[in-house]
């Protein structure tokens, strides 16, 4: 079906009795600008089509004008509920390509904040699918514990949502005085408040009822439309970077990855808020054998990685961040391409929304979590 | 982390072999952490992709990425198709090159192969300017519709059209 952008279907193209619905991009449960094209037969979805870019800032044509160094302030601006994790794939993929070797301590901070950062996510996710699905409390307590970390990153590195704390080659400083101490009031905190969200929310009869059954998405179709994250193993597959491809320090900690069956809106939520607790287990272990020494290697200030192409990827809360980094061997990037896991779920929204009602399309975009900072870019 | 690699590195030879026998044509090249690289010309890109997605017993099926890199000194325009196996240790990219100073630099849609390349192909027909024959939807996907020029073209900022005012004439269908 062909659309014009004044929302008007081709002549022919729709069945006689059904219709289109804007939904966006001004729409308080689309998390941002996105703008989806329902074709509805009656109460019924018969297709829904994204329309998305309203947020597109160029930023892979930007970072190409700009140094290594200078476009990792860029990262914080695509996923900004998980800024830490997207440094983190950027700086990554710098190190790899120019050879950098990160020191121990560098790597355990790295996964301490994003662990930390993956809870703080996962919060927002929880108060605003709440709040999608007509609870309105959930969203005050969820803001109110991530208060705590935001508090933590703001000792940490100043800004409470660009952090730009990730460097090349490291982190930009040690912790500050008081923080283990803080962070380990969060943690003997956190499980209790976590229990009573699940208790008032996450087993409650009418969230189960609007969320069991809808928004199917089967494994293999998880796999081949590229899903990553609590999506992919929502629907059952067993596969989380950080177990499966370690990078950084993860190899070093014990941690479980809840996985779902039957793919739909609410093993994706169960998903999701099972991984708080098993990021507060790993930033637990990380307080625990925290290394000493040195927080960053000496790396160049005019950085001129090696003429190449490298792809590299994390496990950010949404799923599989990745960086293709092509460098002609001078100080700018020659080509930086974001893959956001956001991006490839957005594909996957027809696939779940079909046959569903209106309402329930509310319920499905919030189970994916999407940030439309990191899919427009 | 070793292990991973030297899984990655067996697997990566196992795919070599794989496609010496179902791919020929393609120029395969194996990297240090075991990615495999793939080169081949338009024609063969179909062909090429369905070898990766049958290699056994780690099928190159989730494709993760697919980015336009313009390289305008060998005046092309190359596409890096990135998959991995899912789940397992296998990594490869599938590249090609078509010529950027043609009207139209047309490749084949590999989304029959990898229907994760829907969105990702819109994206470098969007931006790059590349034609993707057989896709079943291709649109520009960021910008709008009205949009002259593809911006990640090295040469945009140079040749950029004039702008234009958008009228009503332009949304109609």
């Amino acid at each position: 079906m062909t659309i014009t952008p004044e929302f008007r279907p081709a002549p022919g193209d729709l069945e006689e009795h059904e219709f289109l619905v804007n939904m966006g991009p001004q729409h308080p449960s689309t998390h941002g600008v996105l703008r989806v094209i329902l074709r509805v037969d009656g109460e019924r979805l018969v297709d829904a089509i994204p329309d998305i870019g309203f947020l597109h800032r160029c930023f892979e044509k930007v970072a190409e004008g700009w140094t290594y160094q200078q476009v990792v302030p860029l990262t914080d601006r695509l996923d900004y509920v998980s800024a830490m994790t997207n440094e983190l794939a950027y700086v990554m993929a710098v190190e790899k390509l120019a050879g950098i070797e990160v020191p121990e301590r560098a790597q355990w901070l790295r996964v301490l904040v994003a662990e930390l950062q993956r809870i703080a996510s996962h919060l927002v996710w929880f108060g605003t699918f709440a709040l999608d699905l007509g609870a309105t409390t959930p969203f005050l307590y969820a803001i109110r514990e991530r208060e705590h970390i935001l508090d933590l990153f703001e000792a940490l590195c100043g800004a409470r949502l660009t952090y730009s704390y990730m460097r090349i080659g490291g982190v930009r400083g040690d912790l500050p005085p008081g923080f283990v101490g803080k962070t380990r009031e969060f943690l003997k905190l956190m499980p209790s408040r976590l229990r009573e969200y699940e208790n008032l929310f996450m087993r409650n009869r009418i969230f189960e009822n609007r969320t069991k059954g809808i928004g199917r998405v089967t494994a293999e179709e998880a796999v081949a439309y590229g899903a990553s994250g609590p999506t992919l193993r929502g629907s059952g597959v067993d596969w989380d970077l950080r177990r499966d491809e370690p990078y950084s320090a993860y190899d070093r900690f014990e941690f479980g990855v809840p996985v779902g069956q039957s793919g739909d809106v609410y093993d994706r939520a169960v998903c999701r808020f099972k991984e708080m607790y098993e990021s507060l287990k790993i930033v637990e272990q990380v307080l625990d054998g925290l290394p000493e020494g040195d927080v960053r290697a000496k790396v160049p200030r005019v950085l001129k990685p090696p003429a190449g192409d490298v792809y590299t990827r994390v496990e950010s809360p949404r799923g599989e961040v990745g960086v293709y980094l092509v460098s002609d061997g001078g100080p700018k990037p020659y080509r930086v391409k974001w893959r956001a896991p956001s991006f490839a779920h957005l594909r996957l929204l027809p696939v779940m929304a079909k046959g569903h009602m209106v309402a329930d399309i509310v319920a499905i975009i919030g189970s994916i979590d999407i940030i439309l900072g990191e899919v427009d870019r | 982390m070793s292990g991973m690699t030297d899984r990655r590195l067996s697997a990566a030879r196992a795919l070599r072999d794989h496609l010496a026998r179902a791919a020929p044509y393609a120029e395969t090249d194996v990297r240090p952490d075991g990615e495999v690289v793939v080169r081949v010309p338009p024609d063969k890109a179909v062909a090429a992709a369905e070898a990766l997605a049958g290699f056994r017993p780690h099928p190159l099926n989730y494709l993760s990425c697919a980015s336009g890199v313009d390289r305008p000194d060998d005046d092309q325009i190359e596409v890096v198709y990135t998959v991995h196996s899912l789940p397992g240790p296998a990594k490869a990219s599938l590249r090609v090159r078509v010529d950027r100073k043609t009207e139209r630099p047309s490749l084949p849609s590999l989304v029959q192969v990898w229907p994760a390349a829907d969105y990702h192909e819109r994206e470098i027909y969007d931006l790059l300017g590349v034609w993707f024959e057989g896709h079943p939807d291709l649109r520009r996907i960021l910008l709008a519709e009205t949009f002259q020029g593809h911006p990640l073209r090295k040469d945009f900022v140079q040749n950029r059209p004039p702008r234009r005012r958008v009228t009503r004439e332009d949304y109609q269908p």
